[in-house]
């Protein structure tokens, strides 16, 4: 059985660490002065360094800041470990190219956690779309609309040279959709706004040009007021449309008459959005990995296609940046525009 | 008060059944006449509303106090000047013209001849659009930072098909489906658009001669960025004819404007529909320019307001062409007041 190494103590890392104990594999910890509090009540082993980390494991799944994840990808795969990386994989193309070819030459695989291909509306959505429902995708909308993290304004996520900001670290869900659902995209034109946050770019349009002349409008925000978290999805194509809204798909409502200990509003059931479905979505993805990893399969979604999304996503912020439309070839992106 | 004498000058669009039906209904307006090149709609409208089938000069002619015109876009340039030189106040359907050169030749000339020129955005008069420009104006949403626009629509194929004719519409969706959401901005942000990028394409619908689908993005002076999705991308199979929202993200709120939410479900043997039961917006908008024949004086809008989007409407065309944002460019004429109230 694989032991898998989470790198990382944040908000994902605990939801990792959550599925992986469903998975029921061992677990190792290191990183951030949070490891402890996130070891408690599991069985996972706790490191002081990274070093002693990867030689306890056979699979790294990097949970860190954007900016970390090329260092801690190329020590993974050095010491014989696969790894397992959080979106966005880097901030630029190239970076991203860099560290698949660094596994790749180390003899190792490398998984990128686009997690909504494993959402099973995303998915349900894109295979009536292979079946024809739609005809050729024509116009593509996609949102993703809710709150600020609750993080002070230092946090690394809203600071644009770690985390490329709302385009990169939210929007970049989509990006990857729109991808996989209409394929290659060549030209990208994006708009953010600072409208609810005071220090940060808290909400964006964009708008891609696909290869094959479909278009997508994308939007991302943290705008919206709590406890709002709603995501659309709408796909028009030459003969068909395809619609639908996901802010109460759990089947139920329940309205409280006094408000909850989470505090007033926080009525919604996230845990149900799935039931019935089998394994939550990012459950299904790490076992999805863990099968390629200990077998030959494919997974829902591979390093090559992560690299596109980042290219893309680069380019959006690119244009955020500049105010001009960025066309998208193999090109790297000036590194300098992309870290301001 | 004396009866108001109105004419049509064509049945082309749609929307002119809607117009006649709300000028018969009226006891302050004498229906005169209509005018229409196509022998087969002339017949029907005749018998469906008993008045008299004139030319465009005949129908100006008989003595009018206003024109409303719903011929194919191209052919309103010509109308509105026949109408303007007879000195009779003009509604026109959107959009005005189908360039702003023809749209400045227009306004200038109804301005010249001291008559009323507007354009057909009933947006403008619906309820939730309306308090959606007084929660702005009150100052209740806060600055207003980002807009996403929706306005589709299925592919229309009625009246001869003259959307789809380059020649007769001067463009598809673009020029059909973005200007009441452009125009709505406007007034709702009290801004003016700098800057338009837009793309589109031909997918939907069979060897289309005109984009069917567009997206924009406008860029206000004020800063706010705003989306229009003017795409005809509902199917045949739709249970509507399309429809026309906002999402409105502001400083201290979000908020979303539907005109056509007043509707219920219908499910008969092999489909399903939504029928409106609201939306009073055309009647309203007529009221309202009707009132400004008589006075001068409308508050909802201004003879602008049609050079405005057709500006909008051309600078996205500009974009589509280059692949690159382009800025629109300021009209020649001075901006409204507030109140929306301007010499006619």
């Amino acid at each position: 059985m694989r032991r898998v190494g989470i790198v990382g103590s944040g908000f994902i890392a605990a939801q990792h660490l959550r599925s992986w104990t469903t998975i029921g594999v061992p677990v190792h910890l290191y990183g951030g002065s949070g490891v402890a509090k996130l070891s408690a009540g599991t069985t996972a082993s706790v490191h002081t360094d990274l070093a002693s980390l990867l030689e306890s494991v056979d699979v790294v799944d990097i949970c860190t800041p954007t900016d970390t994840h090329r260092d801690l990808a190329v020590s993974a795969a050095r010491m014989g470990c696969d790894v397992i990386c959080e979106k966005p994989l880097a901030l630029l193309a190239a970076e991203a190219e860099e560290i698949a070819e660094l596994c790749r030459a180390a003899g190792r695989q490398l998984h990128v956690a686009h997690v909504l291909r494993y959402f099973p509306e995303y998915a349900a959505l894109r295979q009536r779309v292979i079946e024809g429902a739609v005809g050729r995708p024509a116009v593509i909308r996609l949102a993703r609309e809710s709150f600020a993290p609750g993080r002070p304004a230092t946090h690394w996520l809203f600071d644009r040279a770690r985390s490329g900001g709302i385009i990169c670290d939210l929007m970049i869900h989509d990006i990857d959709y729109a991808r996989w659902l209409a394929g290659p995209v060549t030209r990208v034109f994006a708009r953010t706004a600072r409208i609810a946050a005071t220090d940060f770019d808290d909400h964006a349009f964009a708008v891609l040009t696909h290869t094959s002349g479909a278009l997508t409008h994308l939007t991302a925000s943290w705008a919206f007021p709590r406890p709002t978290f709603q995501t659309r999805v709408e796909i028009a194509g030459s003969t068909g449309l395809l619609s639908t809204t996901m802010d109460h798909s759990a089947g139920l409502d329940l309205q409280l008459r006094t408000p909850s200990s989470a505090g007033a509003g926080a009525v919604g059931f996230p845990d149900m959005d799935h039931a019935g479905t089998g394994d939550d979505p990012l459950t299904a993805q790490l076992r999805d990995f863990l099968d390629a990893i200990e077998g030959a399969s494919v997974p829902r979604v591979t390093a090559a296609e992560a690299i596109e999304a980042v290219r893309i996503a680069a380019a959006t912020h690119e244009s955020s940046l500049t105010g001009e439309a960025v066309e998208i070839g193999k090109v790297q992106i000036g590194e300098a525009i992309c870290m301001s | 008060m004396h009866e108001l004498r109105v004419g049509i000058s064509s049945f082309a669009h749609l929307h002119a059944d809607a117009y006649a039906e709300v000028l018969r209904r009226s006891p302050y307006v004498q229906l005169v006449g209509f005018s229409d090149a196509d022998d087969r709609r002339a017949a029907r409208v005749s018998a469906e509303f008993g008045i008299p089938r004139l030319s465009n000069q005949g129908l100006l002619d008989a003595g009018l106090d206003a024109l409303i015109v719903c011929s194919e876009n191209s052919r309103h340039r010509e109308i509105v000047l026949l109408a303007a030189e007879a000195g009779v106040h003009v509604l026109s359907e959107k959009p005005l013209a189908t360039s702003v050169t023809d749209a400045r030749e227009m306004t200038d000339a109804c301005r010249r001849a001291g008559v009323l020129l507007r354009t057909a955005f009933p947006m403008r008069f619906a309820a939730p659009i309306r308090e959606a420009k007084r929660l702005a104006d009150v100052g209740t949403l806060g600055p207003i930072g980002a807009v996403e626009g929706v306005n589709q629509g299925v592919i229309p194929l009625g009246t001869g098909g003259w959307f789809l004719d380059p020649a007769l519409a001067g463009g598809g969706a673009v020029t059909d489906h973005s200007v009441h959401l452009a125009d709505c901005l406007r007034w709702i942000l009290s801004d003016e658009v700098q800057s338009v990028y837009a793309q589109s394409n031909s997918l939907i619908g069979t060897a289309a001669r005109v984009e069917t689908a567009g997206l924009l993005v406008l860029e206000f002076s004020k800063g706010t960025v705003a989306t229009i999705d003017c795409s005809w991308s509902r199917p045949p199979g739709y249970p509507s004819w399309g429809g026309l929202s906002m999402r409105i993200v502001a400083r201290d709120a979000v908020l979303d404007v539907d005109p056509f939410a007043q509707s219920f479900a219908e499910y008969d043997q092999h489909r399903t529909s939504r029928t409106n039961w609201g939306d009073t917006s055309n009647a309203a908008m007529i009221d309202e320019f009707l009132t400004g024949c008589r006075t001068g004086i409308t508050p909802s809008s201004d003879p602008l307001d049609g050079l405005h989007a057709a500006a909008i409407v051309e600078a996205a065309y500009a974009s589509i062409r280059t692949g690159s944002p382009v800025d629109v460019g300021k009209p020649l004429i001075p901006l409204t007041t507030p109140q929306g109230r301007h010499e006619a």
